[in-house]
């Protein structure tokens, strides 16, 4: 069941990222980018690895989900100034720490981002132990 | 159908119920996409500029100076507030021999307010004084999505020698959206994409480091 929800809450992700850039024209900055190139393959590995029985299915969804962890952390921290960004010129639509929307004050995009990959790292982890285990 | 299938069209749907719940529930039936100030294809309704300092921009220096540099700038960008106080110290350094123009490109939500507080305080001939303290105060007023007018106005309140009233009465009457049409669009016209970005003598530095804008002058004193 825990595939299922992952693939749930990338097809949401995937969904809202697309939503933020296309009906509200948010311009998607580049780090951004580098967490959809982590996200939105997840929406077509998931299910083709269920419907298929991969025993490896687990592995595929951890590499992804960890990597795009570690860049959405990454926006993270610097969208909400506890770390620098590099020395870059301030421009119109690329600028990391553009304040573009925010749920409850502190729910932002980069942190969406991360707690979905988390999400999705986690229940991948637990599926890994099931996968073991058979 | 496999019971699989079955499962992954019942997560599809239950995703796209939530999603539809929230975006009504969060935008309400009206869904804007947001609204861009920037015209980037704005066609200029005078001819091109070979030089970059307009009548209207501030300077620093002598106007017949040997070297002229620019500095297209966002009182709200982070890296102009970064290169403040070098641009200070090398104001200082050329103080005499070069003449320095500050131009405006604002590109964040509160930029224009801070640059109608540098038009109020620049009439009282405390422009630089004012850009420096909104530099260094930055990360009180900068990147907010609510209007920071009241804040940026304490802040310059703190300045040396400021007459108060006569700010508040210069702010509420000087009209600085022609300044800034204009300063975007001759900027954008000369390859301006970002902020800080300097121009020596017309000529725009390509890579952004004090090394290089020290040599362009030097270069430029030295002909």
């Amino acid at each position: 069941m825990g595939l299922y929800l992952a693939w749930g809450v990338s097809l949401f992700s995937t969904l809202a990222s697309l939503f933020f850039s296309e009906i509200l024209k948010y311009p998607p900055c580049s780090l951004c980018w580098y967490q959809r190139i982590f996200m939105y393959p997840l929406v077509l590995i998931i299910p083709i690895g269920i419907l298929s029985y991969d025993k490896h299915i687990s592995k595929y969804i951890l590499a992804l989900s960890s990597i795009g962890s570690v860049i959405a952390g990454y926006h993270a921290l610097i969208y909400h100034n506890i770390i620098r960004e590099a020395f870059t010129l301030c421009t119109a639509d690329l600028s990391c720490k553009t304040k573009q929307f925010e749920l409850f004050n502190f729910l932002s995009i980069p942190v969406m981002s991360l707690l979905s990959f988390l999400l999705i790292f986690i229940l991948s982890l637990k599926e890994l132990k099931n996968e073991k285990r058979t | 159908m496999k019971k699989e299938l079955k499962y992954l069209m019942i997560i599809a749907a239950a995703v796209t119920a939530i999603g539809f719940v929230a975006v009504i529930a969060l935008f309400g039936f009206e869904v804007k996409p947001e609204s861009k100030s920037i015209g980037k294809n704005e066609t200029p309704s005078y001819p091109m500029i070979t030089n970059l300092v307009a009548v209207h921009s501030f300077s620093h220096g002598p106007k017949d100076a040997k070297v002229t540099v620019v500095e297209f700038f966002d009182p709200e960008c982070e890296s102009c507030a970064m290169v403040s106080p070098y641009i200070k110290k090398e104001m200082k350094f050329y103080e005499g021999k070069v003449q320095w123009v500050f131009r405006y490109m604002p590109l964040h939500r509160n930029s224009k307010a801070a640059v109608a507080a540098l038009e109020a305080a620049r009439k009282q001939n405390l422009f630089v004084e004012a850009m420096e303290l909104l530099f260094e105060k930055q990360k009180e007023w900068g990147e907010q999505q609510e209007p920071m007018n009241e804040k940026i106005n304490q802040i310059l309140f703190g300045l040396n020698g400021l007459n108060k009233d006569q700010y508040l009465k210069d702010l509420a009457n000087q009209n600085i959206d022609e300044i800034l049409k204009q300063d975007e669009i001759e900027g954008r016209q000369a390859g301006v994409k970002g902020t800080p970005t300097f121009f020596v003598n017309n000529k725009m530095l390509e890579a952004l480091d004090l090394d290089s804008l020290i040599a362009k002058i030097n270069e430029g004193l030295n002909q």
